[in-house]
């Protein structure tokens, strides 16, 4: 935790408690610490410090998380915006969104 | 930025070159402290330079950098051409700051693609408006009384 915060109430991240299990994985995989277990269940801790990098979603089990992941970098939003399917850099993976 | 050196002597009654060495080199200068403002001081200032957006730190960094670069070159600001140059590399700068600044989103680990999407569609109209009128001022400055001298 470096406590930078970016953009206050942006992040897609959804979290369906009722789906919940209660494994816990969400809150070790989570970088910035977004989750907390509180009776058994996940909660979000801290929705403002949610990158989008999607590592909740893709190990949740029960499929209660939902994030629309991707990188936060502005040279990727700009090659999207033009079309560039070719570039590295790409703001969307696919492969992670939920 | 050799462009801007180069196009800096066209139109100046002291001669082209002599124009180049003024007007070209402040706007070369104005430009290198933008990116420099972007570049090096943002991310090294990050965690200390006020807002939330990259784009309003690189501002906030870029907007005094450019201003004191420009007044250390032009000191004599009172004359209306003068002030149009300098007010236009003054928006041309800042935008090219926050610009540079905001493209280091994708290096900080704590930002997100909602939120870099959010920041762009309020900061890129402003840089490019920002950039487009500080030229058309720095260009218009050569028609000026005065200007073109």
């Amino acid at each position: 935790m470096t406590g930078l915060v970016y953009l206050a109430d942006v992040v897609t991240l959804q979290l369906d408690q009722e789906l919940c299990i209660g494994c816990g994985t969400c809150e070790i995989v989570c970088p910035h610490a977004v989750f907390q277990m509180t009776d058994g269940l996940a909660e979000v801790r801290d929705r403002n410090a949610c990158m989008e990098c999607g590592a909740c979603a893709l190990n949740c089990e029960t499929e209660a998380i939902t994030v629309r992941s991707g990188v936060g970098c502005a040279s990727a939003v700009i090659s999207e915006s033009l079309g560039r399917t070719d570039s590295c850099c790409r703001a969307v993976d696919d492969s992670t969104t939920a | 930025m050799a462009a801007i050196l180069l196009l800096g002597g066209l139109g100046r009654s002291q001669g082209y070159w002599a124009g180049v060495v003024d007007h070209g080199i402040t706007g070369v200068l104005a430009l290198a402290a933008a990116a420099f403002a972007g570049t090096v001081l943002t991310p090294l200032l990050l965690p200390w330079l006020p807002g939330r957006a990259f784009a309003v730190k690189g501002v906030v960094i870029g907007l005094p950098l450019v201003l004191g670069t420009l007044a250390l070159r032009s000191p004599d600001i009172g004359a209306q051409w003068k002030s149009l140059e300098v007010v236009g590399w003054l928006l041309v700068g800042t935008a090219l700051a926050a610009f540079l600044a905001m493209n280091f989103t994708g290096a900080s680990t704590y930002t997100s693609l909602s939120g870099v999407r959010k920041e762009m569609r309020f900061a890129v109209p402003l840089q490019i408006a920002a950039a487009g009128v500080g030229l058309i001022m720095w260009l218009g400055s050569l028609w000026l009384p005065g200007g073109g001298s």
